[in-house]
């Protein structure tokens, strides 16, 4: 069976609360289910946000290494999905913050584009990216997080982890923007 | 420097990167990373210094509706609920504190559905009967949790915008001349003017809003029949593009408007005649019309054949998945072959997956299996 099968809940394997338990009490055949359980989703948002792989596996394994050490504080072991992804999306922020600072990622950019299935889109999808690399990840986050990945407008101010005046102010900032660069 | 990308196009290009990304994690990187990942773990561990406090830490998970027990509901909120009976559920709004995005009030229904308001949002029981529960939402941001009750429409108009609920939980936000709806649960249809979107769950549409009282009239054309059952949660897939307004009335056999029957033959003859476009306008507008009729899963998998005949293999799989596990599967496998036509090849593995998982044993099982592993 591949791990793609694998990480598909079946009726027999033990919910996320079940096995978080397991993990506090130092289960690392729990850690692995959890791991082969949301791994995929943590990837995806952690590559819609980045734009490219460079620094995906890197990511996608401090998350998970953090956050499942951190399990004391998550007040519901059944929404770990969520705790997974709001600290996947916070060290994103702050790679892309210290790439932006030492302007790596438009040089990285150059060369690495996010893939695209269809032909068609691919051009549009690129542009897009290299428009988003010329923004700062303040206002680059919350936009990817509500334009692309679908969170509402108040869940991009909970993980972004500011008002959500803010989140629409900067929204707004990266709409102007990016029109104007695609304009 | 031209003039700017219109706001419409940059919110296609959104949609099309959130549709066409093809994330590259594949089960070699994902066992590579699961490797270093508990290496890394067990050496932290080891190491002692567990609970740290880390910044990049939530303080709460990213569910970010709480759900709020029945049980220990503020007695106002009793009183309030009381008081909207005795005055036969006449104006009564809730307005939240304006500061943090939390609930601030619930308001129950008599059905057992219940609105939680976050923040400023503020909302109108028009009517709360057995056969019909209908809300107009003001503004702000509310989440509906709304018993499955086949004998019951309920509806939430919302600045020329009306969501009828199909047994589900969702989100409907009002803010700066726009309304978004996001369903985690179930189904909704949604409508502005003679457009109308079903959503399901994980879908979100965001549309500019319309005038507040004008939302499109009349449960009449949403006949209630059964709902999802928790046991066989609908489908999660794309929602279908809006339907487009009729060129020109069309009207059933009785004058009024057409019925899934009449909508399917003409579908049907269309496409014998090679009109593929109008086959599948008519298919679309079936789904939307007639949501909960027995024949929609049977006019989505045709829809799903016209658009591949059309070579929309995305809008085919999108219409075949829609199908659900309907058609002893053969829904699943025509998706899974769509998603490979379009290109998009982690969409067809999951495809291929849901099959071998729902009919080991069936006729397509061997070649879904063998798409679902890699091969």
């Amino acid at each position: 069976m591949t791990a793609a099968l694998r990480a598909l809940p079946r009726p027999d394997e033990p919910d996320d609360a079940t096995l978080v338990a397991a993990v506090r009490a130092g289960d690392d055949a729990a850690f692995s289910a959890l791991y082969r359980r949301h791994a995929r989703a943590v990837a995806g948002r952690v590559y819609r946000l980045l734009g490219h792989d460079a620094a995906l596996d890197d990511i996608v394994q401090e998350t998970f290494v953090h956050g499942l050490r951190s399990l004391a504080r998550l007040e519901e072991p059944a929404a770990l999905r969520g705790w997974l992804l709001t600290i996947a999306v916070r060290r994103t922020h702050r790679h892309l913050a210290k790439c932006y600072r030492s302007r790596e990622l438009s040089d990285a950019l150059r060369d690495v584009q996010p893939r695209v299935g269809d032909a068609r889109a691919r051009d549009e999808v690129h542009a897009l990216y290299e428009a988003l690399a010329k923004l700062p990840p303040k206002l680059r986050v919350p936009w990817v997080l509500h334009r692309i990945e679908g969170q509402t407008l108040p869940e991009v101010a909970e993980v972004c982890e500011v008002s959500l005046t803010s989140v629409k102010r900067f929204i707004k900032q990266a709409d102007e923007r990016l029109r104007r660069i695609h304009g | 420097m031209g003039e700017p990308m219109e706001m419409n196009d940059l919110l296609a290009l959104a949609e099309k990167a959130r549709e066409e990304i093809d994330v590259p994690w594949d089960d070699v990187r994902q066992a590579r990373v699961h490797r270093r990942a508990l290496e890394a773990f067990r050496e932290e561990e080891a190491a002692g210094d567990t609970e740290l406090v880390r910044e990049d830490e939530p303080e709460v998970p990213e569910e970010v509706v709480p759900t709020v027990p029945l049980r220990g509901w503020p007695r106002w909120i009793w009183a309030a609920a009381a008081a909207m009976l005795l005055v036969g559920f006449g104006w009564a709004s809730f307005r939240a504190s304006r500061s943090a995005p939390a609930v601030a009030s619930i308001v129950g229904f008599s059905d057992g559905s219940r609105s939680m308001l976050y923040g400023e949002a503020e909302v109108q029981v028009l009517k709360d009967e057995n056969a019909t529960v209908r809300v107009r939402q003001h503004q702000g941001r509310v989440r509906y949790e709304i018993e499955p009750r086949p004998s019951r429409t309920f509806s939430v108009l919302v600045q020329g915008v009306k969501v009828t609920v199909l047994g589900t939980v969702f989100d409907v936000y009002v803010h700066d001349g726009r309304v978004e709806v996001k369903v985690t649960r179930g189904r909704v249809r949604v409508e502005r003017g003679e457009q109308v979107v079903i959503l399901t769950a994980g879908d979100r549409v965001e549309m500019a809003a319309g005038i507040e009282g004008e939302e499109p009239a009349a449960e009449a054309d949403v006949p209630p029949t059964p709902v999802a059952s928790a046991s066989t949660p609908p489908p999660r897939a794309p929602a279908l593009p809006a339907v487009e307004a009729p060129k020109a009335p069309e009207q059933g056999a009785g004058g009024g408007a057409p019925d899934a029957a009449t909508l399917l033959a003409r579908a049907d003859a269309a496409r014998a005649s090679g009109s593929l476009d109008e086959a599948a306008r008519l298919l679309r507008r079936l789904v939307a019309t007639h949501p909960r009729d027995p024949r929609v899963t049977l006019a989505l998998f045709s829809l799903g054949r016209v658009e591949r005949r059309r070579g929309h293999h995305q809008a085919a799989a999108q219409a075949f998945e829609q199908c659900g596990a309907g058609l002893r599967g053969d829904a699943m496998a025509e998706a899974a072959a769509s998603w490979i036509a379009a290109g998009q090849p982690s969409k067809a593995r999951a495809a291929a997956q849901r099959y071998v998982t729902t009919y080991p044993e069936g006729v397509h099982a061997a070649q879904m299996r063998a798409l679902a592993d890699g091969n």
